[in-house]
């Protein structure tokens, strides 16, 4: 304090008392409660940094104008002074409110929580849902998503939950990550390695998210950031959670990727996400889960997007890394082939509760839940040859049959070496070459492929949604490329669709009666009164209630709303049907109901059909004739039989051998069927 | 799906197949909610919207029918022009809530030659409502047309027109505005060739929303299949795409309404939009900025009015597009609470924690009990 001034000065320095003592006291109570008591440690820093540049600053600030205090500055030392006194004064109003707060939150700890946790030692599990309660709130009512639901994941083991849409896994597998959306509420614990989750802050589960537990997404295409390349991305996942650094990351990351099976990692790794296939990207995120050893994976239906050769391949891999590593999988998934793979426990949801749990062999081979028992029931199974001869005999004299009657029927659909081709500014790029096929009328034809095989393309093409590059493409019996506008229109009546999406295929501001009369408007076929009773008769036909057609399409699920789109197909009754991967969207019992309408419609109506899929075992239950495609070429096209029981080529014979099989047992053998067949064809098998 | 109530327990348990389940649920719902009754129910719920929308419903009403329109007389006592024998009163200062009586004579007070302010403002409150949806109108048909013809057809049209889009966004709107605003200055039927114009100018925002919509749109199967049923491009775009983008249409053209009622108003400033025997609130308030000093309700109070109004048009915006796509919404624990802003975070978290608690406990003794 200066001396050299006068009287006036001390008595100032009295009256302006330094606040800084109460206001950081006033910063301390809050800050330190939020920090010790409600365990809010980020925000309570945060707090007492805010309050300490508020209500400290302005003094520290003006400490030397005021040792020096001047006339000309008291105002601004005034000015300083109100606003610390007024920031103390606040910081008190709130230290009040945090004692109460603290005092609220901390009685019960004391007695119950004490007792509780006592009475509910934390188990060994790596993962253990206890009484698991969730339920969100929408603008409507509030829906109950998970109704109490208890199973534990034991370090090492696989369980599988297995569920149709809306059966509350996924909200499950989220609730273990913490990461339940705004609007839900909580209750019932979740233990991750002995520590619950259910009472964790952000920051905690943070901390906990990589580390401990990780998490496998279905879309591998959008899980890789598409412009940092994957050196970067697994170095930050190994960064952030402090597992390594810089060089050392890198050399972690390429031993990750060499691990998960990644080729010449060294190099590959540097980049980009879109410079790898479907496959390798999931190689990838699955690499960036177990970069901080965890010792949980979630693995949230890993391979629900990919090819199921692809998916084989995924499946041997993370059976391999739960050897190798020794953690703890959930994996979610509603394809029973799946669980028969991997999994060791299996755990049946269904509506928001667990109806049935136990081991793989006793849940796949003797369900005591009737619902399983459907589940397993509705799976589409493919009937392959078994190695006797009396199968191969019976299928080669059914085969010549056939053919001699489709010699008779009228041709529906024909195409003569047909090129299909995308533009893309100016070029085109030919995606199908060299495609000869004909559907009698009355028969079903099965394209099957993996993506990019162009079989949707050749769907395309045929509903007149691209133009053909070269050959030919009869539409009973008039060649599609050369026809005017006008008589295509026509063409197209008798052409019915049924696309993939059952979100995207009908139009949300149509009510249903509409979207299935609309073809009949297109086309100026009939009264609108005939229309309507069109209508109504279409859905009779597809099993749904007249009732329906007043209400709008958000209102079905998705079974329902690829039914409707069926109706709408047939509402011209064409004698021509395309459908690109009608039920792929659906659950395994909705589309075995689908599937069992769509046989008994076409029994019905007779229409020609050009069915698109990747699934051998739905085209196994529908088809008559089956093309398998690969790259755009056909590998292999004849009768049903001939190809799935006597594939002649090596692709065939690779798609078959890695379709999945819901019985472990038999699932074991097939898999080490097709490591065999692929080391005979001369392919890494991993 | 999911606003569906579960189906009750023992229907759970009879039925074991989801499709069954689910048509279950179909039959047993009783009501049934268009996509536009679901709109409108989110719409009116909106707090702010609603408030602007009756606030700004009494602005419109008030002002057309105190002056009146046209050959309509209205229920003011003075006209918005100059009339024979005025007096000035109170010295032209506004007369509200003077000398024990509510309105006055002049609530709104007179300017210098004297006319009254009311009369002129209620005036001016037509005019630039006026402009304000006849521009929408016009401007939003244009970009429609523009927007979804480039976004269906593609290739060559496209690049026509929306290079035509992009050399009409290029040149700064005011000098376009102000050029044609001359342009039409003589013409009769004033407000109605300048709003036209200016529709002219503004349309390119729109056309450029309704052709990424048309363009995203394209892509879904409902087109396709339309497209496969040999639908015309008309139907398709008229039928499907159209109805499908109409959040984005109207939601854009509320906020043309609130710019337009700026840009005429600067325009008027000016001295390039609105001309002298007529009124509008940008010329009013061009006028009173001279008398800032001596009466400043001159400035003032058309200003308030401009501000009033395009709030409340903005603030329906806003409503309607929370209504229209309810996932763009600010709502709930994203937006601080004044607990949160006080250092009280934990507080509704711990209390929750502890309900739970208590009520597992509960639940605990029960079965305990009963076992």
């Amino acid at each position: 304090m200066s001396k050299k001034r006068g009287s006036e000065t001390p008595v100032e320095k009295l009256s302006v008392s330094n606040p800084w003592i109460p206001a950081v006291m006033s910063l301390l109570i809050p800050g330190l409660g939020q920090v010790v008591i409600l365990k809010q440690r980020e925000f309570g820093l945060k707090l007492l940094i805010a309050w300490l540049v508020i209500a400290i600053g302005p003094t520290l600030v003006m400490t030397p104008l005021r040792l020096s205090g001047t006339q000309v500055n008291r105002g601004a030392i005034t000015l300083a002074d109100t606003v610390a006194l007024s920031a103390l004064g606040i910081g008190v109003l709130i230290a009040a409110f945090a004692a109460v707060t603290a005092y609220r939150s901390a009685m019960p700890d004391s007695d119950e929580a004490t007792a509780e946790a006592a009475r509910e030692k934390p188990p060994e599990a790596a993962l253990s849902f206890q009484d698991l309660r969730v339920s969100f709130n929408t603008e409507f009512s509030t829906v109950d998503a998970v109704k109490g639901v208890s199973f534990d994941v034991m370090p090492g083991e696989v369980v599988a939950v297995v569920g149709e849409s809306g059966s509350g896994k996924s909200v499950t597998s989220a609730a273990a990550m913490g990461l339940i959306p705004k609007n839900g509420t909580v209750s019932g614990k979740v233990f991750l390695s002995g520590q619950d989750i259910t009472t964790m802050d952000a920051a905690q589960l943070r901390r906990l998210r990589g580390t401990e537990v990780s998490m496998v997404f279905q879309e591998p295409m959008t899980a890789l950031n598409p412009v940092l390349k994957v050196s970067d991305q697994l170095k930050e996942a190994m960064e952030v959670h402090g597992v390594a650094f810089g060089k050392d990351a890198l050399a972690k990351g390429v031993e990750l990727l060499e691990l998960v099976g990644i080729p010449d990692p060294g190099k590959r790794i540097f980049e980009y996400p879109h410079q790898f296939s479907g496959g390798q990207r999931q190689r990838i995120v699955i690499a960036m889960a177990i970069a901080c050893s965890p010792s949980m994976i979630i693995a949230d239906e890993p391979t629900t997007a990919l090819d199921v050769t692809v998916q084989a391949e995924i499946l041997d891999l993370l059976r391999r890394l739960k050897v190798e590593i020794n953690t703890a999988i959930m994996l979610i998934t509603h394809n029973m082939g799946v669980v028969a793979d991997m999994a060791d426990r299996v755990v049946v949801m269904f509506q928001g509760e667990v109806v049935e749990s136990g081991t793989a062999e006793q849940i796949l081979m003797s369900p005591q839940h009737p619902y399983t028992r459907r589940l397993l029931e509705a799976m589409p199974k493919l009937h392959q040859a078994k190695p006797s001869a009396t199968a191969a005999v019976e299928v080669s004299e059914e085969w010549p049959d056939q053919t001699q009657a489709e010699v008779d029927a009228e041709i529906a659909i024909e195409a003569k070496d047909l090129a299909l081709a995308y533009k893309h500014r100016g070029k085109a790029m030919r995606v199908v070459e060299g495609v000869n096929f004909s559907v009698p009328k009355g028969e079903i034809l099965g394209l099957v492929g993996e993506s990019g095989s162009g079989k949707s393309t050749i769907a395309k093409a045929v509903l007149g949604l691209l133009d053909v590059d070269h050959g030919e493409l009869l539409i009973r019996g008039r060649n599609l490329p050369s026809l005017s506008r006008k008589e295509r229109k026509a063409v197209r009546k008798d052409i019915g669709v049924v696309f993939q999406d059952p979100a995207a295929s009908l139009d949300p501001r149509f009510p249903i009666g509409e979207i299935i009369a609309e073809p009949m408007v297109v086309q100026k076929v009939g009264s609108p009164n005939d229309r309507k009773e069109r209508a109504a008769e279409l859905l009779e036909a597809v099993k749904l209630p007249r009732s329906v057609i007043n209400r709008y399409p958000h209102e079905l699920s998705g079974g329902q709303r690829q039914r409707i789109s069926i109706a709408r197909a047939l509402s011209l009754s064409p004698s021509i049907l395309i459908a690109d991967e009608p039920t792929s969207a659906l659950d395994v019992s909705v589309q075995a109901r689908v599937l069992e309408m769509f046989i008994e419609l076409q029994e019905q109506f007779e229409f020609a059909c050009l069915f698109v899929t990747h699934d051998l075992a739905v085209v196994d239950q529908l088809a008559n004739q089956i093309m398998v495609l690969e790259k755009g070429r056909v590998v292999e096209q004849g009768h049903k039989n001939q190809i799935l029981r006597e594939p002649r080529m090596d692709y065939t014979k690779r798609l078959l051998a890695a379709a999945p099989v819901p019985n472990p047992q038999e699932q074991r053998d097939r898999r080490e069927a097709r490591h065999k067949l692929l080391a005979a064809q001369g392919l890494n098998t991993d | 799906m999911s606003n569906e109530q579960t189906p009750n327990s023992d229907l759970d348990q009879q039925m074991v197949d989801l499709a069954e389940v689910e048509d279950a649920k179909l039959t047993s719902d009783q009501k049934s909610y268009s996509q536009n009754q679901l709109i409108r129910r989110r719409f009116f719920s909106h707090v702010p919207a609603m408030i602007s929308l009756v606030v700004l419903t009494i602005i419109a009403i008030v002002a057309f029918t105190s002056v009146g329109y046209g050959i309509i007389p209205g229920w003011w006592q003075h006209p918005f022009r100059l009339p024979r024998g005025a007096e000035l009163v109170n010295g032209g200062q506004p007369t509200m809530f003077q000398d024990g009586q509510i309105f006055g004579p002049h609530p709104f007070g007179q300017d210098g030659l004297p006319r009254d302010i009311f009369a002129r403002v209620m005036r001016g409150t037509q005019q630039s409502l006026i402009i304000g949806v006849v521009v929408a109108f016009v401007s939003s048909v244009l970009g429609i047309l523009v927007g979804a013809v480039a976004g269906y057809f593609r290739g060559k049209i496209e690049s026509v027109l929306m290079t035509l889009t992009d050399f009409v966004i290029v040149v700064p709107l005011l000098v376009i505005a102000a050029i044609l605003g001359n342009f039409v200055r003589e013409m009769p039927f004033a407000p109605f060739p300048l709003a036209i114009v200016l529709g002219l100018a503004t349309w390119t925002g729109m056309a450029r929303l309704v052709r990424a919509e048309v363009l995203s749109l394209r892509e879904k199967e409902y087109v396709s299949a339309a497209i496969a049923m040999g639908a015309s491009p008309w139907r398709i775009i008229i039928k499907h795409m159209l109805p499908n983008s109409i959040g984005v249409i109207i939601v854009n053209a509320s906020f043309t309404v609130a710019a337009v009622i700026l840009l005429e108003s600067t325009l008027s400033y000016l001295g390039m939009g609105v001309q002298a025997p007529e009124v509008s609130l940008g010329m009013l308030v061009s006028q009173g900025e001279s008398a800032i000093n001596t009466r400043p309700h001159l400035f003032w109070i058309p200003g308030i009015f401009i501000l009033t109004i395009t709030l409340c048009v903005n603030f329906i915006g806003d409503g309607l597009r929370d209504a229209f796509d309810p996932r763009q919404q600010r709502k709930g624990d994203r937006r601080p609470g004044l607990r949160q802003i006080l250092g009280l975070r934990g507080f509704a978290m711990s209390q929750q924690r502890r309900d739970e608690s208590v009520r597992t406990a509960h639940a605990q003794e029960q079965r305990e009990r009963s076992e």
